[in-house]
């Protein structure tokens, strides 16, 4: 490993040229494009698994610095949006498993306060509740659907979108999404009947 | 008509039919109380997941710190940044390019250092991607440079932040701070410490890089106009930022930073001065400057978190050890004896550093117990411990507890469970 001396210029070697690699600048800006569109869509799957805005803004940049590494890894960059989204849904479940794991030795209530203190109260406790049952109706969709989900709503690319991330035809984001909507009223219909 | 399905009122909210059909069922639900009462159904779950959505962006963008300058979101910058950095053939030259164009411009078409504004070297540092400099801690100005014990910082957006430890010009050892996962330090004999801060902790004060976080987001009207000055005989525009307790000084062209300078407890709390010097912007940082040695389970000690998680971990260590007991005092002075009873998991002394390894991991969890109380007892937290009588043996006896400032109180129990109650 290099150890600089602060008194003398840095003796890095020279960085692989661009012929050694596939990628080139134009490449690395469509990417960096690609993850600037991705990010509603990202808060919005991380919001539903967190719940609050501090942990699901930490996986998003989680999310996206693992992509970063990993760009390399990406063969087929028409499947940009499935590999992004299938990065985002190994976060996630990290971070839930961890949250239960903490449970062991946190009672509900504990963990219940520590989410507290990461989110302001609601300015109006209705909407909240009723955005709650949403997202908790959401969490419960598989995954694919929650995308097509989120990619819809998230953004104004409407079900464009939804075919790029889910890397479908026009015709199957909208039966997806139709299902997706669906089996979302089920949930929410039978999480009113439960409460 | 006659009726449809229910699902195609889903459909139509989702916008999925031509005009004519679109229409015909608009018509046929106008017409229809049944059918009425479904669009309506439909249309009100996609109002409310429009309204979600909307809401949950807007209070992620909120969240962001914004580039004074352009009104970007910094997070889409640092991400932008790291999809181009994660390319390490891209050549320095062009990552250099935008904060020399900027400063070039700004330096032709002004000439003078009070047209500088500090936005213009947020700008240049925004656009910069890594940075080595030389970093001193608690300073005083009476030392001489060569008592100083230094580190060698290398900033990398990608990968974090690795620190060269200097003592009397000897290596002593070094810390890497990724931006995702432990820290870990490497001393000389090979001892490795791990601390459990994340991405989460980024922005933390104590993170070797939220100084030049602090530069790159301090709204630029809180930081003086550029006054001329010289650093080693070299031309320097000086800039006051006082919200930060620090003077900056830098490069008439580049705009970029050559010497940084806090004053008493502006950036460490315990420190006298802290001054980062000796620049070097975008050096080329080769991929294996930020690998990490390989941790062996024999020479690796976890330094718990100062928490509860790691309070109870510590505890969790501590019984594990010695067959389900606890600590029976929790008094810092007591550490010695505590240690005592750890022996077993000492094993007998080896020249290898699996001794002292382990002696130095005991060390640390018991260490975190007793300043974990410590801290409570300097509070109103009034904290009790019972683990002198209360063993795993009965997991539902109170092990210690102790009150919050909310007005609640934390228990925890003798099979480290933790309960919050109202008091």
């Amino acid at each position: 490993m290099t150890v600089m001396d602060p008194n003398a210029p840095t003796t890095h070697s020279d960085p692989p040229r661009i012929a050694d690699r596939n990628v080139d600048d134009h490449n690395a800006d469509a990417i960096s494009d690609k993850l600037c569109q991705c990010e509603p869509i990202l808060v919005a799957y991380c919001r539903t698994t967190t719940g609050n805005a501090a942990d699901a803004r930490d996986l998003v940049q989680d999310v996206f610095i693992r992509a970063c590494r990993k760009l390399e890894t990406l063969k087929d960059h028409d499947a940009f949006g499935p590999w992004l989204m299938g990065i985002a849904r190994m976060v996630c479940k990290e971070w839930i498993r961890s949250t239960i794991r903490r449970r062991k030795h946190h009672t509900a209530h504990a963990i219940h306060v520590a989410n507290q203190s990461h989110t302001h109260p609601p300015a109006d406790p209705d909407q909240h509740q009723t955005h709650e049952s949403l997202r908790h109706a959401m969490q419960q969709l598989p995954h694919d659907h929650q995308l097509a989900i989120h990619a819809f709503y998230s953004t104004d690319g409407g079900i464009t979108r939804v075919c790029h991330v889910l890397n479908m035809s026009r015709a199957s984001a909208y039966r997806l999404l139709a299902d997706a909507r669906t089996q979302l009223r089920t949930l929410m219909e039978s999480q009113e009947t439960s409460s | 008509m006659n009726c449809p399905e229910e699902t195609i009122w889903i459909e139509l909210s989702l916008g999925t039919h031509d005009t004519e059909t679109a229409t015909a069922l608009r018509d046929h639900a106008d017409n229809c109380t049944t059918c009425a009462a479904r669009k309506t159904a439909a249309d009100h779950e996609h109002d409310l997941l429009n309204t979600w959505h909307r809401t949950v962006i807007a209070e992620h963008q909120s969240q962001q710190p914004i580039d004074a300058l352009n009104g970007q979101s910094m997070t889409n910058i640092r991400l932008a940044d790291a999809a181009r950095t994660s390319q390490p053939w891209r050549q320095p030259l062009t990552l250099l390019a935008p904060a020399a164009c900027i400063a070039i411009v700004a330096f032709l078409a002004f000439g003078t250092s009070r047209s500088i504004a500090f936005a213009d070297v947020q700008k240049a540092l925004a656009n910069a991607k890594s940075v080595v400099c030389r970093f001193r801690a608690n300073v005083d100005a009476n030392q001489s440079d060569g008592d100083l014990p230094y580190s060698i910082l290398t900033i990398s957006p990608t990968h974090g932040v690795r620190q060269d430890h200097y003592v009397d010009g000897e290596k002593s050892g070094t810390t890497f701070t990724p931006r995702i996962g432990p820290i870990i330090s490497t001393t000389p004999t090979d001892t490795y410490v791990i601390t459990r801060q994340d991405a989460a902790d980024d922005a933390s004060p104590s993170r070797p890089m939220a100084w030049l976080n602090d530069l790159r987001t301090i709204a630029a009207n809180n930081v003086s106009d550029a006054t001329d000055d010289t650093i080693d005989n070299q031309p320097a525009l000086r800039f006051d930022v006082t919200t930060l307790g620090g003077t900056l000084w830098v490069a008439p062209d580049t705009l970029l930073p050559i010497r940084y300078v806090t004053g008493p407890k502006a950036v460490h709390r315990h420190a006298r001065s802290t001054i980062y010097d000796q620049f070097d912007w975008n050096p080329n940082i080769p991929d294996d400057h930020f690998a990490t040695p390989n941790l062996d389970d024999a020479h690796h000690t976890i330094q718990p978190s100062f928490d509860l998680d790691g309070f109870i971990d510590s505890l969790r260590f501590f019984a594990t050890q010695t067959g389900g007991t606890f600590p029976a005092s929790l008094n810092c002075d007591a550490v010695d004896t505590e240690m005592s009873k750890l022996t077993d998991y000492f094993g007998p002394f080896t020249e290898d550093g699996t001794y002292k390894a382990r002696t130095q991991q005991a060390s640390m969890y018991l260490g975190t117990t007793c300043l974990f109380f410590k801290k409570l007892e300097q509070t109103d937290a009034n904290p009790e411990y019972h683990g002198h009588n209360v063993n795993t043996a009965t997991p539902d006896a109170l092990l210690m507890t102790w009150k919050n400032e909310d007005g609640t109180r934390t228990e925890v129990n003798a099979d480290l469970s933790v309960t919050v109650i109202d008091d």
